[in-house]
C-alpha cells in the first residue's frame, strides 16, 4: 500500500518517492538513474548518456536554478560533432573541441532560469 | 498526517523527507535547492548562488567528512575578490586568479571538519582581467592640482577636496561660490583605481599659501592625523575676507597615504591646491 501525507502520495507501491519538497540527511548506496538522451537533455535528470551515430543538435529543457545534470556522451568511432544551445557557456569561455577525444562527460548546471554553465572532461583520443 | 517511523518524523505534513540516516537504491528526478549567501559556505545548504557586492571573505560552516557542496559565484562587472579560510585547499595547490573569469563553479568537499578540497571553473571573460589596485595622487609640491572658485559676495568662501571611501577623488565648492553645487567627482583613477581592498589611511597637513591661509579645521576631517578611508575624508579651506579686499588666493595641502594606521608605509603622495580669486 502507498504511503501517503495529506491524500499525497510520496512513497508508492513500487517504493518509488516522489513529489518531495525537500529531503534532508544523509545517503549511502543512493545511485542515479541514467536517462537515455535523444536531442534533449532534460536537467532534471541527473544522469544521462548518448551514443552519437550522427551529428546533434541537443537542446537542454526544464533549466532552473540551482538544477545539475551529467551527460555520457560517445561520439563514436566516427567522431560526430555535438552542438549545445546558446544558453550554455562553456569553461573559460571555450567550446571543448569534441573530436578531440571519444569519450566525454558533460556537467551541466543551470545558474538561473536560462543560463547553464558546463564543464567537460575527456577520455580516448 | 505526517509519516513517523518509532516516534521520529521522517515525512512532514509539507512533504519533507527529514532525520533520514541512510538511503538506499536510484533516482531520478532528484534536484537541490539553491540557497543564496552572502559570506558563508554551508555544507547543509549544498547547492549555493552569491553575487559579490564588495570584496568578501568566506567562512564555512557545516563541516564534516564526505560532505560536499557547490557555489555558484558571480563577482560581478566590478570583479570584487572573495577570500577563503586558511581550511580550505586549492586543486594543485594553486588558488584561482579571480579577475580573470567573471562567473565562478566552485566545488568544495570535506576531507574533514577542518580540511576542504576546492576546485573551481571560471565562466565569462572579465576582457583582460580586473585591474590591479593602484594607489596614487596627483600634483607634485611646484605643480599642485589645483581647482579654481570664483567666490562671491553672498557668503564664506568653501571650498576643498575629498577623498572617498570609494576609492575617489571629489572637489567641493559651496554654494556661496560661482557654480559652486557641493562634491563634483574630479577623478575615478585616483586615490584608488579600483574599490579599496582593504583600509587605506590619509593624512592632510598644510603645504604652502599666498595669503596665510590654512585648512579649516571645523570644515575638514582631521588634519595631521592619519585617518582611515573606510569613510569619506574632506578638507577645506574657509575664508571669510570680503572679496573686494583681496586679489587672487591660493592654498596648497599636501596629501599622504598609507597602508598603515602609524603612517610607517607611506604608498602615495600629492598636492592639491585650491585658488579663489578677489576683485582688489
Amino acid at each position: 500500500m502507498a504511503i501517503k501525507v495529506q491524500t499525497q502520495t510520496k512513497i508508492t507501491d513500487a517504493r518509488t518517492f516522489q513529489d518531495l519538497s525537500t529531503w534532508s540527511g544523509t545517503y549511502g548506496n543512493f545511485q542515479p538513474n541514467v536517462t537515455a538522451v535523444n536531442t534533449d537533455i532534460d536537467i532534471r535528470n541527473a544522469m544521462n548518456s548518448k551514443t552519437l551515430s550522427a551529428n546533434v543538435t541537443f537542446t537542454v529543457s526544464n533549466i532552473a536554478a540551482g538544477r545539475t545534470s551529467l551527460l555520457l556522451m560517445d561520439i563514436s568511432a566516427n567522431g560526430y560533432t555535438p552542438t549545445f544551445p546558446s544558453s550554455v557557456k562553456w569553461v573559460e569561455d571555450t567550446e571543448p573541441t569534441w573530436t578531440n577525444a571519444r569519450y566525454w562527460m558533460v556537467g551541466l548546471t543551470a545558474w538561473d532560469g536560462s543560463t547553464v554553465r558546463a564543464t567537460a572532461t575527456a577520455w580516448g583520443s | 498526517m505526517a509519516i513517523k517511523v518509532n516516534t521520529t518524523t521522517v515525512i512532514t505534513d509539507g512533504g519533507i523527507l527529514e532525520s533520514i540516516t541512510d538511503a538506499t537504491g536510484n533516482y531520478g528526478v532528484l534536484q537541490p535547492s539553491i540557497s543564496t549567501t552572502t559570506n558563508n559556505i554551508n555544507f547543509g545548504t549544498p547547492m549555493m548562488n552569491c553575487v559579490l557586492t564588495a570584496n568578501t571573505t568566506f567562512s564555512e560552516s557545516g563541516v564534516s567528512q564526505g560532505k560536499t557542496a557547490t557555489l555558484l559565484l558571480d563577482t560581478s562587472a566590478n570583479f570584487y575578490t572573495p577570500s577563503w579560510s586558511s581550511s580550505i585547499t586549492w586543486e594543485n595547490g594553486t588558488e584561482p586568479t579571480w579577475g580573470s573569469w567573471r562567473h565562478w563553479q566552485i566545488t568544495f568537499i570535506a576531507d574533514s571538519a577542518s580540511d576542504i578540497r576546492a576546485a573551481a571553473a571560471g565562466f565569462t571573460s572579465t576582457g583582460g582581467g580586473a585591474p590591479t589596485e593602484a594607489i596614487s595622487l596627483e600634483g607634485t609640491s611646484s605643480a599642485p592640482e589645483t581647482m579654481f572658485i570664483i567666490p562671491t559676495s553672498s557668503g564664506d568662501m568653501v571650498a576643498g577636496w575629498r577623498f572617498g571611501s570609494d576609492g575617489n577623488v571629489y572637489q567641493y565648492s559651496s554654494g556661496n561660490n560661482q557654480g559652486g553645487q557641493g562634491y563634483t567627482l574630479h577623478d575615478t583613477t585616483t586615490w584608488d583605481n579600483i574599490t579599496p581592498s582593504t583600509t587605506y589611511y590619509i593624512r592632510a597637513s598644510n603645504f604652502s599659501s599666498n595669503d596665510g591661509d590654512t585648512l579649516s579645521v571645523n570644515d575638514s576631517s582631521s588634519i595631521n592625523t592619519w585617518n582611515a578611508l573606510t569613510s569619506n575624508n574632506t578638507f577645506r579651506y574657509r575664508d571669510n575676507e570680503n572679496i573686494l579686499n583681496y586679489a587672487d588666493k591660493w592654498a596648497t595641502m599636501k596629501i599622504e597615504i598609507s597602508t598603515t594606521s602609524n603612517g610607517s608605509n607611506i604608498v602615495a603622495t600629492g598636492y592639491y591646491r585650491v585658488w579663489w580669486t578677489g576683485t582688489a
